[in-house]
């Protein structure tokens, strides 16, 4: 039962390199949180420190009320799941696995039926006698993973511990490694560059960027009012769409004209997103007009089709239903849903509204 | 006439059998995938076509010559490697130049060259890259110098091996359109292979879906998906991964049902019919298949549908997946958005009108994570 708490948490390498600015936030007692970002964002060494595998270089980590920086890695009880899996290579995947349960002192049969659950949970139930040498990067990291959430842990971290397994695999595995957490109720931190696997795993979300978090909370927030530029584009595939935009008496304006909204606010630069899910496309005829382009591609991709349309503001993306109807070279209208439309600072990236409220 | 035409090829590697009785025809300007997890044997027969290697029995057709009959420059073949293989001395540029400069090339001025090789790299987006070294660039950007360097001349058949796998994620949704649309543009006749569903759903004409050197089934990408062949087929297709269990037909009072570990489930309207004959030639085993997208999912109970613990909830952008045990097997439906479900909750369950599919089980699903990962 642990509440993780990061209070102004800094990294910094060789006394100048800022891995981690100003870290604060806190995962309630069995939350799942997953910390997202591109690589070299500091996500990394933000799990490193929690895990007490780097020294924090300022500020605190609290697991519940206890101050845990100067404690040893194996005296935070936690579960480590890496990207780069470290298995005992003299001992087969079976021992691996029991390892942790033998030096608790758990009898003999408790830990052969916990092996064989765990192993049949990840599927390698069939490498149980292998050496860790004898098996491919995939299925060692299983092991890894298998190892670390096979001794209920109070926390749960895991940096990206699927990131080796192809797609089929790795989209399999995610949805044990959240029954695993739901079963235990451990606090977890889960460390991925994949929006896609941040969404479907976690309670809640944190976003960073060049070393400081952009942004934390549920996914709907981050949807549907991302902070900043960053978030906007970082979730969602294909990605959110950017337009330049002029703003003149309240109203935001495309150079091409062909995107004018009503934006409530100011005067000069602002940078218009919307996402392609959140767009109508109708047969050009129908409206006058509008934001209109010729369809370059339509991808069909089973469940919903993706559209990329070359508009008079650039190659947009527009996500269509699996029996989209439209072909390349038709042409076709955009519409804006104005609950939907997000404006950014041009120069800071900061968001300035979202759909018809105005950000503070 | 076809532009190419593969008739009955197999190929062993030793002992190994890397393709079987292989046949295919693409026609002039269509955009052919094959498809298929690691190791089916798709990367073979592009280099069979090539000339890059020999040694199989069937016959290969390149615009209506047999490829024995060619020596492999008189090939007008053009391939792109998953392992670009530029030369490092040269400028992206002139890499990408290189076979419009060879011998054998029509002669073109140099103001035809460049400005070739930059629409070329203008429409993969790595115009900006031309004067710099191989080195300087991520392995995207070589991967898109080594496709750039492929369409840059013409040719009666363009062969591309991944030519997108190794740019991250976002780079590739914006590659995938510039490929489509170049192809359109080139009217090129394109063979291409990739173990990425999106691709070959997105991108081709027709796709070939390929497993341990055979051909499964080949369709249109909508026919494909709608109406796979096989189970490994549709178990290969789509995102979430279509749900494989396996049961019996059961026939009762109210029409056949699915029954598997003691738990039934009611088929959809779609499929009565075939289970009705299969249980009437005694072919009660069934593998049943069905998207997660074709099971509604709900918190309260509903006529027909069938009661169940949850296993977990996932969730995405629009709506939630929830997931159920069924004996050995995951189930995973959709709920909407912010469904208040979650682990061991009571759920209700049903098939969508129109979904899900009868298979008979061509692979083995439990446990085996070697052909899970075959199936990549």
């Amino acid at each position: 039962m642990t509440v993780l708490s990061l209070r102004n948490v800094w990294k910094i390498y060789g006394g100048d390199v800022v891995a981690v600015r100003d870290a604060s936030f806190q995962a309630a007692d069995g939350e799942f949180v997953a910390l997202l970002g591109p690589s070299g964002c500091g996500k990394s060494s933000t799990m490193r420190m929690i895990a007490g595998l780097e020294d924090i270089s300022r500020g605190d980590i609290l697991f519940g009320e206890e101050v845990v920086n100067q404690l040893s890695p194996k005296d935070r009880n936690v579960a480590l799941a890496f990207e780069s899996y470290a298995l005992y290579s003299p001992m087969t995947v079976r021992e691996n696995l029991e390892f942790p349960l033998r030096s608790r002192g758990l009898a003999t049969d408790v830990i052969t039926a916990k092996v064989a659950e765990i192993a049949r949970t990840f599927q390698i139930d069939d490498l149980l006698d292998r050496r860790p040498s004898k098996l491919s990067g995939g299925q060692a990291q299983r092991v890894s993973l298998a190892r670390a959430l096979i001794r209920d842990p109070n926390v749960m971290l895991l940096d990206e511990p699927l990131s080796h397994l192809d797609y089929r695999l790795r989209t399999e595995l995610r949805v044990r490694i959240r029954r695993i957490h739901d079963e235990l109720n451990a606090t977890t931190i889960y460390v991925t560059h994949d929006q896609e696997e941040a969404v479907a795993l976690s309670d809640r979300i944190i976003v960073m960027n060049h070393a400081e978090i952009q942004q934390f909370g549920e996914i709907e927030t981050l949807w549907k009012r991302p902070v900043n530029r960053f978030v906007a584009g970082f979730l969602g595939d294909p990605a959110m769409n950017f337009v330049d935009v002029r703003l003149t008496d309240g109203r935001a304006v495309a150079a091409a004209g062909d995107i004018s909204y009503d934006a409530g606010i100011g005067n000069g630069q602002a940078v218009l997103g919307f996402r392609p899910e959140e767009v109508d496309i109708v047969a050009a005829a129908e409206v006058d007009g509008g934001l209109k382009g010729e369809i370059l591609v339509n991808e069909f991709h089973g469940e919903r089709c993706v559209l990329t349309v070359d508009s008079g503001s650039g190659q947009l993306k527009a996500v269509d239903r699996g029996d989209s109807p439209w072909r390349a070279g038709d042409t076709v209208a955009l519409v804006l849903r104005p609950e939907a439309v997000h404006l950014f600072d041009s120069d800071t990236g900061l968001a300035v509204r979202h759909g018809t409220e105005a950000q503070t | 006439m076809s532009v190419l035409r593969l008739d009955g090829v197999s190929k062993n590697y030793g002992r190994t059998e890397a393709l079987r009785d292989v046949s295919f025809e693409c026609e002039e300007g269509e955009f052919f995938t094959l498809f298929g997890p690691s190791g089916a044997g798709k990367t073979t027969i592009l280099e069979l076509i090539a000339g890059i290697k020999d040694g199989y029995s069937g016959r290969i057709e390149i615009k209506g010559r047999g490829a024995e009959d060619l020596a492999i420059q008189d090939r007008n073949v053009s391939m792109a490697f998953e392992y670009y293989a530029l030369y490092p001395h040269l400028s992206v540029g002139e890499n990408i130049a290189f076979p419009l400069r060879s011998p054998r090339a029509q002669k073109l001025g140099e103001a035809e060259i460049a400005r070739k090789v930059q629409w070329t790299a203008d429409e993969l987006g790595i115009g900006h890259l031309l004067d710099r070294n191989p080195v300087q660039l991520s392995g995207g950007q070589k991967q898109r110098v080594s496709l750039a360097r492929a369409l840059v001349r013409p040719a009666d058949v363009y062969l591309l091996d991944e030519p997108i796998a190794h740019l991250d994620a976002k780079l590739r949704s914006i590659a995938r359109a510039n490929l489509k649309a170049m192809a359109r543009n080139l009217g090129a006749t394109i063979l291409y292979v990739t173990h990425d569903f999106r691709e070959a759903l997105g991108l081709s004409d027709r796709v070939l879906v390929l497993n341990e050197g055979r051909v499964l089934q080949i369709a249109e990408p909508r026919d494909l998906y709608h109406r796979p062949a096989t189970d490994f087929v549709g178990h290969l297709l789509g995102d979430p991964a279509m749900n494989l269990v396996d049961g019996v037909l059961v026939d009762t009072p109210d029409g056949p049902v699915f029954e598997a570990a003691g738990i039934r489930i009611a088929l959809s309207d779609a499929l009565i019919d075939e289970a009705r004959a299969r249980l009437a030639r005694g072919a009660a085993d069934i593998r049943l298949g069905v998207r997660p997208s074709g099971v509604a999912v709900s918190a309260d109970a509903v006529e027909g549908a069938t009661g169940l613990p949850v296993y977990t909830v996932e969730h995405a952008t629009d709506h939630a997946l929830v997931y159920f045990r069924i004996g050995e097997a995951y189930l995973g439906g959709t709920a909407p958005f912010g469904s208040p479900l979650s682990t061991g909750d009571q759920a209700w369950l049903r098939l969508k009108d129109g979904a899900g599919f009868l298979f008979d089980a061509s692979f083995a699903l439990s446990a085996s994570s070697g052909m899970k990962e075959a199936a990549r």
